[in-house]
């Protein structure tokens, strides 16, 4: 949460001090950022590549470089810099790198905090459904039943599904890669995604089940950013697009991709828009909560939702683990055991990847939330059973002999005498995992629910002017969240203690 | 009421119990003494199961368990048994996170499923009968040792018991606490209920018993009234260290013996 504010402070703070363009001369490479997890078709790790990296882009760097080299005079090559999607205006920002060009598109909100070039591709929007699909155009999402489309998550798609179709209509599911939201779609679980159509033409031959209908909306540019004020280097890439484009070389590139059409010469999506004045906000508080508020709000319910929902689960779920492993008969002992270290010994995200994605390869499909929930639960669970296991371990063993000369059962000794008082000893730990887990939320995000980080990082990606005021808020909202629950659970110490 | 015969244990190679055979009638109060090591401990524990022998038998009213039954068989004698007899620790074990009353009412509550009004009538009356009714509200931690099992033994009586087993009942009290604690076991005794204590405090043994047993080496060495066993052996041959030192109880009883007759 502190890391993107930070950021933000430096991508407030520092406009381009030096002249990038000639400090780009003199060391004779200039550093673009992209996230190759986007994958093709504008880049990808390709050993058999110049400098390891095949895609569009990469070959676009390329003859940029060429063409500034030629330019310049000086001989100057393109170095790639990895850096995840949504952050990279903010590295920008930090001056790691020179510039930014990895599908950008071009958005009033975006040129206020960053410059851009002139586009060096204008994209559209397809409409994708699955085989057999009712949906045959653009008109029928209208009314009839709710349909669920998927899209990437703060993308120009969702903002185009959520302005031309209302909430009852079309209900956008976010995702983070455009492939999982092809394959959804492609399975049969959405009815519907909609991608850029540069990338859904790329993915298509892995996806035969997959029909693009009606034609491509919402034309869009994208643009190189470089930081505010970096008019030197700005103008130098602006006209080796300018040449690259008169040369044909452009056209070339963009047919071996598969991604040529009309649209790229049509000359008014080749410039820039022009900027309206934007009139002057009557509060900017009143604006930020109107454009962010019910959305954060919604985001952070999200957020309690799971938890609320999972960590209870995830208690049951390892209490039972651990009275399995300490008293359970022998057969079963190895199974919670192997349970635990498969569960302790692998990331959440992958967890969640595959109840999310995998199983319904075997038939089992569970929807985002209740993943989202099972997912979480079946992590901590593998903690709370060691807490728990330890907490039993800890109650002395003539507790259960009390309990089993009085005549009670194993059973009942262990519910009614033992778990309680492990109970008690485990609050402080549980309690530590029940924040913990509150946090981890949102990596749930992978498998399409929207929590309250997600909820901010689509935000501040469409507002970048807005990333302090956000992360403020959504800081707040965590921090808002998280303290009652420890008060809670101080409370519950106390009672339980006394 | 108790019939043990030919009861053996061991742990490995070490024989913990060799061959013990002990009878005890109803209103008995059985006292079993013995140095430490001896396995009367470990004795009244195989009589309610909470550790299992290896050979012999052990019969409570109309109950016999054996070591060779078959597991389910087992379980269901042992269930049965352990509702004959209630017991009491050395170290009281009280739960900790009920009340005073919640200790006392839990077995009753949720073993035999009884009335809750009638139950506490009763935890009450029994709370009452060992002193510590004024204390019926507070954690067990906010107690003495002396209430503490006097509490654990209220605890035991609430299951109506046959037999009361008592595990080194008073080593963990000081001296004024141990008192308190003697006085409900003798109360306890008058009313005819059937005691087996193990100890070494000779003089708590001589007080309460109507039987002695002595241990010595996984054996009883000998059995018969306090004042008889009490007359013949002296403290040290009781207190004599059996590990390590073979016979040592036995040589020195035949010693006593001897020197008597001469």
């Amino acid at each position: 949460m502190l890391a993107p504010a930070l950021l933000a402070v430096a991508l407030l703070t520092a406009p381009a001090s030096t002249d990038t363009l000639s400090v780009i001369k003199a060391r004779g490479y200039f550093i673009w950022g992209g996230d190759l997890e986007g994958g093709g078709p504008f880049m990808w790790p390709d050993e058999a590549a110049p400098r390891g990296l095949a895609g569009v882009e990469a070959e676009l760097a390329e003859m940029l470089a060429q063409e500034l080299s030629r330019a310049t005079g000086t001989t100057i090559v393109p170095r790639f810099f990895q850096g995840q999607w949504d952050t990279l205006p903010s590295i920008l920002g930090t001056g790691r790198i020179d510039m930014v060009m990895n599908g950008y598109e071009w958005t009033p909100e975006r040129v206020a905090v960053v410059d851009s070039t002139i586009p060096y591709y204008v994209y559209e929007l397809q409409l994708i459904v699955p085989e057999g699909s009712p949906i045959a155009s653009w008109d029928q999402l209208h009314g009839g039943p709710r349909k669920q489309i998927g899209v990437l998550g703060g993308s120009s798609s969702e903002t185009y599904i959520r302005q031309h179709f209302t909430a009852s209509e079309v209900q956008p599911v976010l995702y983070d890669g455009n492939v999982n939201a092809m394959s959804d779609t492609a399975a049969g679980k959405l009815d519907a995604t909609v991608q850029d159509l540069p990338i859904a033409t790329f993915y298509h031959k892995d996806f035969p089940k997959l029909r693009f209908v009606d034609k491509p909306v919402e034309p869009g540019r994208y643009v190189i950013l470089v930081r505010k004020g970096d008019d030197g280097l700005r103008e130098v890439l602006d006209a080796a697009i300018v040449s690259l484009r008169q040369r044909g070389a452009l056209r070339a590139l963009y047919e071996r991709y598969d991604m040529w059409n009309a649209t790229q010469e049509n000359p008014t999506l080749l410039q820039l828009p022009k900027l309206e004045a934007t009139r002057a906000d009557d509060s900017p508080v009143r604006a930020f909560v109107a454009k962010h508020g019910k959305l954060l709000l919604a985001a952070a319910g999200t957020t309690i939702l799971l938890s609320v929902t999972a960590m209870p689960l995830a208690i049951f779920i390892g209490m039972f683990i651990a009275v399995t492993r300490l008293y359970g008969p022998r057969a079963f002992v190895i199974p919670a055991t192997i349970y635990v270290e498969v569960i302790r010994g692998t990331p959440l995200m992958l967890q969640l990847f595959f109840i999310f994605f995998l199983l319904p390869a075997v038939g089992i499909n569970i929807s985002a939330l209740p993943a989202a929930i099972i997912g979480l639960a079946v992590n901590y669970s593998a903690y709370e059973a060691e807490i728990y296991r330890a907490g039993l371990q800890a109650v002395p063993v003539g507790q259960m002999e009390a309990a089993l000369t009085l005549g009670m059962s194993r059973g009942q000794a262990l519910r009614r005498i033992v778990l309680p008082q492990a109970a008690r000893m485990v609050m402080p730990p549980v309690t530590n995992d029940f924040i913990a887990l509150f946090k981890d939320t949102s990596v749930c995000s992978v498998i399409t629910v929207v929590e309250l980080s997600k909820r901010y990082n689509i935000a501040v990606m469409n507002n970048p002017k807005d990333i302090l005021p956000l992360a403020a808020v959504t800081a707040l909202l965590y921090l808002g969240m998280s303290y009652p629950l420890s008060l809670l659970s101080t409370r519950m110490e106390h009672r339980l203690r006394r | 009421m108790i019939k043990v015969s030919h009861l053996k244990k061991s742990h490995g190679a070490l024989g913990v119990l060799r061959d013990v055979s002990v009878e005890i009638d109803r209103g008995d109060v059985a006292v079993i003494i013995g140095p430490s090591g001896c396995g009367k401990s470990t004795f009244l524990r195989c009589l309610n199961g909470l550790e299992s022998f290896d050979s012999g038998s052990v019969c409570v009213g109309n109950v016999t368990l054996s070591a060779d039954l078959a597991s389910d068989v087992y379980r269901r004698r042992l269930a049965a048994m352990r509702r004959q007899m209630g017991m009491v620790f050395q170290q009281f074990h009280l739960f900790p996170h009920l009340s005073v009353l919640g200790n006392v009412m839990e077995a009753p509550l949720r073993v035999l499923g009884a009335d809750a009004k009638a139950t506490l009538e009763k935890a009450e009356q029994l709370l009452d009968r060992v002193g510590v009714l004024a204390k019926a509200h507070e954690k067990p931690a906010r107690l003495s040792g002396g209430e503490q099992q006097r509490v654990a033994i209220a605890r035991a009586l609430a299951m109506d018991p046959q037999v009361m087993l008592f595990d080194e009942p008073t080593s963990a009290l000081d001296p004024s606490l141990m008192q308190e604690v003697l006085q409900v076991l003798q109360s306890l005794a008058r009313t005819g209920q059937t005691m087996v204590i193990v100890t070494h405090d000779m003089a708590f043994a001589r007080r309460i018993a109507t039987t002695v047993h002595v241990f010595g080496e996984g054996m009883v060495q000998r059995s018969g009234a306090p004042e008889t066993i009490f007359c013949d052996a002296e403290p040290e041959v009781m207190l004599a260290p059996v590990r390590g030192n073979r016979g040592a109880v036995r040589a020195a009883m035949r010693n006593r013996v001897r020197r008597y007759k001469h």
